[in-house]
């Protein structure tokens, strides 16, 4: 195994632990707000990382430019999963929705 | 090494697809069951990728995770379905008579004796036809070249499937009104607007890119139409889409593309083969970018009309 | 790819959803249910492509991916006509209400 494959493994391995921390939030944390932090802080960070190691074994601009649009994409809907479902805790436990 | 490696892998997959499987069809409330099987879809992609076939795992993500959740979500949340509590979860009563746990058992016995079976049929299997003929066709992804050039009939009669289940929903849907029945209770959510914005354009063009290389890579029509039918349902729950009671002809035209393309193309393949739905020696790759298109506008107007379970549909704000 | 972890998930998951189509009265589990058989069979399909060349041969893959779409549309349909039941849009429904049925405890 070269030292390039070791910074990919390395970096996949990273990811992982981000959403397995993020999982444990989402698991332990009490209210919904405290598991949409845990969700989309945790695990977009473990997206990046996880794309960042396999751009890193792909080798390539072109994969790498793909992978990190699909982090681009992956943040966005996860920002407006996030707000939806704030928005719906709002409006379900009787606050005011804006 | 690697083998074991490979082995706990794919007995890691398979042990978080029973999982999922099993919450899916049991869990107490709807959108748990229905979240459970998104990501059963997901994983599935995830097996087809695994096994060798990205234009399943494409498909499989798109159609049978996508589409297939958002239908489910959309009538679970609309029909009415009480939660089962601990009393209701603990009963062994089931629908067909046979208590539970029996029936529990017979299931079980019947899943080691498929397996068994399974092993014993697929180890041993009759030697595989030659793929010389799919090889040596002037289109690169052999699925799409199956998919059109040689098995063009199925294809044919596929999208008269869902033409068909289409037009049951339509004289069902007949009877009811047309109501949004996204609509969030607060009204839309401004963000969601941004995010159309954004996510039309970045669709619209990963679908035509899935659409183009789905002649030499994976990809193909069916998968970018499923993309295109995800951004009809996204624009329906930001309220951009409305029902209508009635079909316009416009949409009518886009309905029937698929089936009217291949069905010229079977009476025009006269002119050059005694036998209907071949390919011509020349010009092959542009048929079969035509061919893709107009299934790739069908399967999504179709798909977006069975999401929105009303006869038509036209852009525009409530 | 190992042959008998594919298989015995194949086997596995069609137990899983023909228990849930037999035990279960509630129309979406019991679609679920069979959505879950049919990932099964197309698993199965594709695994013995898979286990006599690699890549797999082309003709089962065109199978499940048709198969993928025909599953949809049989879902899409099947919702429409509960939501037709359900919301008591056709006029001369015999069948119980969802009220009726979901008074008795395995909803």
């Amino acid at each position: 195994m070269s030292g390039l494959d070791l910074l990919a493994v390395a970096l996949v391995c990273a990811g992982c632990a981000f959403f397995l921390t993020g999982t444990l939030g989402l698991l332990r944390f009490p209210d919904p707000r405290a598991r949409l932090h845990a969700l989309t802080k945790a695990d977009n960070v473990g997206l990046g990382l996880i794309c960042a190691g396999l751009g890193v074994l792909d080798a390539s601009v072109a994969g790498a430019l793909k992978l990190a649009l699909v982090w681009v994409l992956g943040m966005l809907a996860s920002t407006l999963s996030a707000f939806l479902i704030a928005r719906q805790e709002t409006v379900r436990s009787g606050g005011q929705r804006r | 090494m690697s083998g074991a490696l490979e082995a706990s892998f794919d007995l890691l997959l398979g042990a978080a697809l029973l999982w999922l499987a099993w919450h899916s069809v049991a869990a107490p409330q709807v959108l748990r069951r229905v979240a459970m099987f998104l990501v059963f879809g997901l994983l599935m992609a995830l097996v087809w990728a695994r096994l060798g076939a990205p234009d399943l795992a494409l498909a499989e993500a798109a159609i049978g995770a996508g589409i297939t959740s958002a239908l489910l979500l959309g009538a679970g949340v609309a029909t009415p379905h009480p939660d089962l509590d601990g009393a209701a979860t603990r009963t062994t009563r089931s629908a067909c008579g046979v208590p539970r746990p029996v029936l529990a058992v017979l299931c079980t016995l019947l899943g080691i004796g498929l397996a068994l079976v399974m092993y014993a049929t697929a180890s041993t299997p009759a030697p595989a036809p030659s793929t010389a003929a799919v090889d040596a066709h002037v289109l690169g992804n052999p699925v799409t070249a199956v998919l059109l050039d040689f098995r063009g009939y199925d294809t044919l009669l596929e999208l008269l499937v869902l033409l068909v289940a289409l037009l049951g929903a339509r004289v069902l849907g007949e009877r009811l009104e047309p109501v949004p029945a996204t609509a969030p209770p607060g009204g839309v959510a401004p963000m969601l607007d941004q995010l159309l914005a954004m996510s039309t354009p970045v669709l619209l063009l990963t679908a035509l890119y899935v659409l183009w290389a789905g002649s030499d890579a994976p990809g193909g029509a069916f998968q970018a139409g499923a993309l295109l039918a995800g951004l009809g349902v996204m624009y329906s729950l930001a309220g951009r889409l409305q029902p209508l009671a009635h079909t316009p002809h416009r949409l009518r035209l886009l309905l029937v593309l698929g089936v009217g393309a291949f069905a010229l193309f079977a009476c025009a393949s006269l002119l050059w083969s005694p036998a209907p739905l071949t390919f011509p020696a020349r010009g092959a790759r542009a048929l079969a970018l035509t061919l893709d298109l107009a299934l790739m506008i069908s399967v999504a107007v179709t798909l977006v009309l069975l999401f929105l379970a009303a006869p038509g549909a036209r852009i525009g704000r409530r | 790819m190992s042959l008998w972890a594919y298989c015995a998930t194949a086997a596995g998951l069609f137990a899983i959803g023909l228990y849930g189509l037999l035990a279960y009265s509630d129309f979406i589990q019991r679609l679920l249910a069979a959505n879950i058989m049919v990932s099964a069979v197309f698993l199965y399909l594709i695994v013995t492509a898979a286990s006599t060349a690699t890549p797999p041969h082309p003709v089962p893959q065109a199978m499940v991916l048709t198969g993928i779409v025909v599953a949809v549309s049989v879902t899409a349909l099947a919702l429409v006509l509960v939501l037709v039941r359900c919301l008591r849009a056709l006029p001369d429904d015999a069948a119980p209400r969802p009220q009726d049925t979901a008074g008795s405890a395995d909803g």
